[in-house]
């Protein structure tokens, strides 16, 4: 059985020499208490191991990237953390976007202005999307289908102070692998005319209706 | 509010983890968003495999990975809403283990289960069966009792440890480090670490 040191020491010298190491290469070669000592110690090493440089050819293939795309969304965006967290409770609950849409629009009760349901489902994906006119029924309802709650969507998008003022009113300057739609984000910007008020239909109410609705 | 001045890739990568992020607030408030999108970029890549391989103490395999972006995300943009306390480090540390307390809370009420397949970016349809099988080496309960153990010790002896076992550095870096320590001492000091360690793993003398 190898020695609880000489592991936690092998694993620290295969990661700052720049490998590809896991905790499981070396937990996998002691068992029982020695077993538990080693991931106590390797916890405590990753707790304050030096960070690694940054690479961008390595960043492009990690998962980091979207994660840093999204962050960089929700920095510019008005809708707190939602450009982090939606897309990845739908992933969780493993929807493709139509299927939520669709699900959404059916829960939601206009199951036949589904398209209409996925330009402002979209909108809040991207972080366009005044959160405080987003309805409760909205909520409860991604909450149901994902699986979560309509405090933790709330509490998301008041992660995030709102951006400051200049280039607020341009488009996002993190480009996100995949472009918004010019023609959502234009009218979710207040660039378009938004639909006069005897236009406005049930759909419209339900996702800027709940306060004074989006900011322009 | 003094300037915001723009740095470097190399210059941020030298940042202490508490300047870069400082840096990336800076910039973002400034209004900066290419320097600040260059400073995320930098502190998401260098701490992914770091929480990552944390989180796989904690969590079964396929969980990981989403996790890892929940806590990052997390760390981050509490920091922009003045949330967090403390370093990054420290505060990372509270969200991993709220984080893995959720998670495990979340098992018992998951929403309805559909078939495991994700859309590809050319709009193919993914199975991901086999993500979701049962992992072959499983994981343990990490308790941070290290910290609990290094609390315990005077601020020299806990020096000695953090050189000798979280550095993997020599006992004479310790002795020409740490006033009034000996060789001898280092080895012991460490010693006496570890069997307190193991006393705690194994619930004697809490």
């Amino acid at each position: 059985m190898a020695d609880v040191q000489q592991l936690l020491r092998e694993f620290i010298a295969r990661r700052e020499a720049g490998e590809d190491v896991r905790p499981a290469d070396v937990l996998d070669r002691v068992e029982g208490t020695d077993r538990r000592e080693l991931a106590e110690l390797l916890d405590a090493y990753l707790e304050r191991a030096p960070r690694r440089r940054f690479d961008a050819a390595a960043f492009a293939r990690s998962p980091a990237r979207p994660l840093a795309d999204d962050i960089a969304q929700s920095l510019q965006g008005r809708a707190g953390a939602w450009p982090v967290v939606l897309p990845r409770l739908r992933n969780r609950a493993r929807l493709r976007r139509s299927e939520l849409v669709a699900r959404l629009a059916e829960a939601l009760g206009v199951a036949d202005r589904a398209e209409k349901v996925g330009v402002y489902y979209h909108a809040m994906e991207q972080g366009e999307l005044d959160p405080r006119g987003v309805s409760d029924r909205v909520l409860e309802a991604l909450a149901r289908l994902t699986g979560t709650t309509v405090a933790a969507l709330r509490e998301a998008a008041a992660e995030l102070p709102r951006p400051p003022a200049p280039g607020a009113a341009s488009a996002p300057a993190f480009a996100r692998t995949a472009e918004p739609d010019p023609d959502h984000l234009a009218a979710m910007q207040g660039s378009a005319p938004r639909p006069a008020e005897e236009d406005r239909d049930e759909v419209d109410e339900l996702f800027t209706g709940a306060s004074d609705g989006p900011a322009a | 509010m003094p300037a915001f001045r723009p740095l470097s890739e190399a210059e941020l990568d030298r940042l202490t983890d508490d300047e870069l992020v400082a840096y990336l607030r800076a910039a973002a408030e400034a209004g900066e968003h290419a320097h600040a999108r260059t400073a995320l970029q930098i502190l998401v890549f260098a701490f992914w495999d770091l929480v990552e391989a944390r989180l796989s103490l904690r969590l079964p395999a396929h969980a990981v990975e989403e996790e890892t972006a929940n806590v990052i995300s997390r760390a981050i943009t509490s920091s922009f809403a003045g949330e967090s306390v403390g370093e990054f480090r420290s505060w990372l540390t509270t969200i991993i283990k709220r984080a893995t307390a959720d998670y495990y809370r979340r098992q018992e009420r998951r929403p309805e289960e559909t078939p495991l397949v994700r859309e590809t970016e050319d709009g193919e349809r993914e199975h991901l069966r086999g993500r979701h099988e049962p992992d072959g080496a499983g994981y343990v309960e990490v308790q941070l009792l290290v910290e609990q153990c290094l609390d315990e010790l005077s601020e020299p002896h806990r020096r000695v440890v953090e050189l000798l076992v979280f550095q993997d550095r020599d006992a004479r870096d310790a002795v020409a480090e740490v006033p009034g320590i000996t060789e001898a001492n280092a080895y012991q000091i460490v010693s006496r670490f570890r069997r307190r360690l193991r006393e705690l793993l194994e619930g004697e003398n809490p």
